[in-house]
């Protein structure tokens, strides 16, 4: 059976009057890369360093395999962490580095020379092993702290904006080798990130957090396809939205937008009632060029190169704008004024209840 | 700009260190005489006149080989009771909340305020048979008759513990402060309790706050004349003491010039042994 899986059950942590985690609770399977998103201040900071151990919950419980953790110090938990910073020893070499968590079991000798040998293996350390942290590069640093996290064989690992202090190129190649650790590990990965690109493209789960509470818990394709607020929507990729009042319910739900008429969208999972206002999120790459379903004629007011696409600033009917994408695999799909034809099908768009008014 | 810059300490140190030093070296080579100035030209008839002899004497005359390791002995004690009391200290500033630190510190230097001769005084006052220290340990029963702590050498190397525990404490304060919490987070992350984080990163990345403190110390406590002048006796002939008197009660210049090459060419082996440590020690003392 696999090791690692996390649960957290209606955590609170204060500081002062703030509440930072709000009856927080998520489970985090065995074995899974999950990552914990949210902008700064939605308390995912917080709740890394309540699992690591660096903070007591004011009420709550985290309990990994069942085994209560919540009153634990840091240095009895089977949980290890590599931080934003790296956190190097400064005055050790990075075998020494890597061989600190061992020692403090009382790994020694043979045992621990070949334990340390295997880890700078796994991370591709080999000769650097007498180097001190300030004579290698920013990569190989990561590569350290993540071997030294590992070296002890955490049931869980927590990975603290592990990319953020790396060049674009590095990024994406930790990116493929923090996959490759996990697969071939099969530790649990508890990834911390305010980046959503990076959540997105690593975890098999995502908990989105916001202002300390749980904004969606799913699958990368449930946050962006399915999301279930207009925060979540919002939070997560590029959204245009539009305003309006539901005009009629059925197979797709008639949504009545002011200078637009009426246009059908998805269903909502909790349908609102006819005369409920209501905002339709529609992602820039679901709006086509061209007749369909929801066909509206746009001016194109602005065309943005990005080279391997462009995106288009669209006007509407009734001042709706609209921004959407096109792959450029034939040069620009429109040019700046030109009238076109846009639609886009009725299950691309997301409805989201905006509350009484 | 930044070249010019340089010549400011440089400047400095010509005139405030290098000249009194080339002064004072001139008048070790030559002799006594009864007059003004009372030493001879080092050139004279038209030829050097300079002469190791007041080296040569130094070496002879065992009373200047004792004040020099008795000085050495006394300031390398003195340094050890700073660091003992000092890391504490200083340890116990650095981690309050960063509100108090400021006030602690302040409070470490407030003796300053005070003239320093007035708090050597003070503590005349609390060491003598008559003192405060006596009285107390005699009312509570501790001991029988008055307590005869000044003048004696523990009395010279608690003045110069207390004068001089500030210069300890503010560097080793300056590296404390300077620590990445992170590290010691670390530390206790991967299994490391709190005495073992303190041993294995807190103490070690301190320890260039601790090898400055001990040169602000040592250094100044070697040659210290004051401290042992008012609490030693006749007992603790400190070299600072003795280099007082060969010039103004022997009015041999000479002979304590030389005296005052020597104790500078011994201070210069640590500060130079801490320099050569220092630049690796910043990061790479294990």
């Amino acid at each position: 059976m696999k090791q690692g899986a996390l649960a957290v059950e209606s955590l609170t942590k204060r500081y002062g009057a703030v509440a930072v985690l709000d009856g927080l609770g998520l489970d985090i399977d065995a074995g899974s890369f999950f990552a914990l998103l949210g902008a700064s201040g939605s308390g995912k900071t917080t709740l890394l360093r309540l699992i690591a151990g660096f903070e007591v919950p004011d009420s709550g419980r985290i309990a990994l395999d069942g085994a209560d953790l919540t009153g634990a110090p840091p240095y009895a938990r089977p949980v290890n962490l590599v931080f934003q910073s790296y956190a190097l020893f400064p005055h050790m070499t990075v075998a020494d580095n890597i061989a600190f968590g061992l020692r403090r079991e009382g790994m020694a000798g043979v045992e621990l020379d070949r334990r340390v040998a295997e880890m700078m293996a796994l991370l591709r350390l080999d000769g650097l092993a007498v180097r001190k942290p300030r004579q290698i590069s920013g990569g190989q640093a990561q590569r350290v702290a993540l071997a030294r996290a590992l070296a002890k064989r955490p049931k869980l690992l927590l990975l603290d904006e592990p990319l953020a202090a790396l060049d674009r190129g590095l990024r994406e190649h930790m990116r493929v080798e923090l996959k490759r650790l996990h697969a071939a590990l099969g530790t649990t990965f508890v990834l911390v990130t305010h980046d959503q690109e990076e959540a997105l493209a690593m975890a098999d789960r995502v908990a989105l957090l916001d202002q300390g509470r749980l904004a969606q818990l799913g699958t990368p394709e449930d946050l962006y396809e399915r999301p279930t607020s207009l925060a979540v929507a919002r939070f997560i990729g590029r959204i245009n939205l539009m305003e309006g009042r539901v005009a009629g319910t059925g197979e797709a739900l008639l949504v009545e937008i002011p200078g637009l008429g009426t246009v059908r969208a998805r269903p909502a999972i909790a349908c609102p009632p006819v005369g409920d206002p209501v905002a339709i999120g529609l992602r820039p790459e679901k709006i086509d060029f061209g007749d369909g379903d929801n066909a509206r004629s746009a001016t194109v007011t602005e065309v943005t190169y990005l080279g391997d696409q462009s995106v288009y600033r669209l006007a509407l009917g009734g001042g709706v704008e609209l921004r959407t994408t096109r792959p450029n695999r034939d040069g620009p799909a429109a040019r700046p004024g030109e009238r076109i034809t846009v639609s886009w099908p009725a299950t691309a768009a997301l409805i989201f209840p905006t509350g009484a008014g | 700009m930044r070249r010019w810059l340089v010549g400011v300490p440089a400047l400095w140190l010509v005139a405030f260190f290098a000249g009194p030093f080339l002064l004072i070296l001139k008048v070790s080579l030559s002799q006594a005489v009864v007059g003004q100035p009372p030493f001879t030209p080092l050139f004279a008839d038209g030829g050097f006149r300079g002469s190791l002899v007041n080296f040569a004497v130094l070496l002879e005359d065992e009373l200047y080989v004792e004040a020099i390791l008795a000085s050495l002995a006394l300031a390398a004690s003195s340094t050890l009771a700073c660091i003992l009391l000092g890391y504490p200290m200083a340890w116990a500033i650095a981690g309050a909340p960063k509100y108090w630190r400021a006030p602690l510190l302040a409070l470490v230097a407030l003796p300053f305020v005070t003239s320093f001769l007035i708090r050597v005084y003070a503590w005349i006052g609390l060491l003598r048979p008559t003192g405060f220290l006596s009285a107390l340990l005699q009312s509570l029963g501790i001991i029988d008759g008055p307590l005869a702590l000044v003048p004696s050498t523990f009395a010279v190397a608690l003045g110069m513990t207390y004068t001089y525990l500030p210069f300890m404490v503010l560097p080793i304060y300056a590296s404390l402060e300077k620590i990445d919490p992170a590290l010691t987070a670390a530390a206790a992350d991967l299994g490391a309790k709190p005495g073992r984080v303190f041993w294995s990163v807190t103490l070690p990345l301190s320890l260039p706050g601790v090898l400055a403190g001990s040169l602000f110390v040592f250094v100044p406590a070697v040659g210290e004349f004051v401290v042992p002048e008012l609490l030693g006796g006749p007992g603790t002939p400190m070299i600072g003491k003795v280099i007082w008197q060969e010039f103004f009660n022997n009015r041999d210049w000479p002979l304590a010039s030389a005296l005052a090459v020597v104790l500078l060419a011994l201070l210069a082996v640590p500060i130079a042994l801490a320099q050569r440590a220092g630049a690796p020690t910043a990061e790479g003392l294990r």
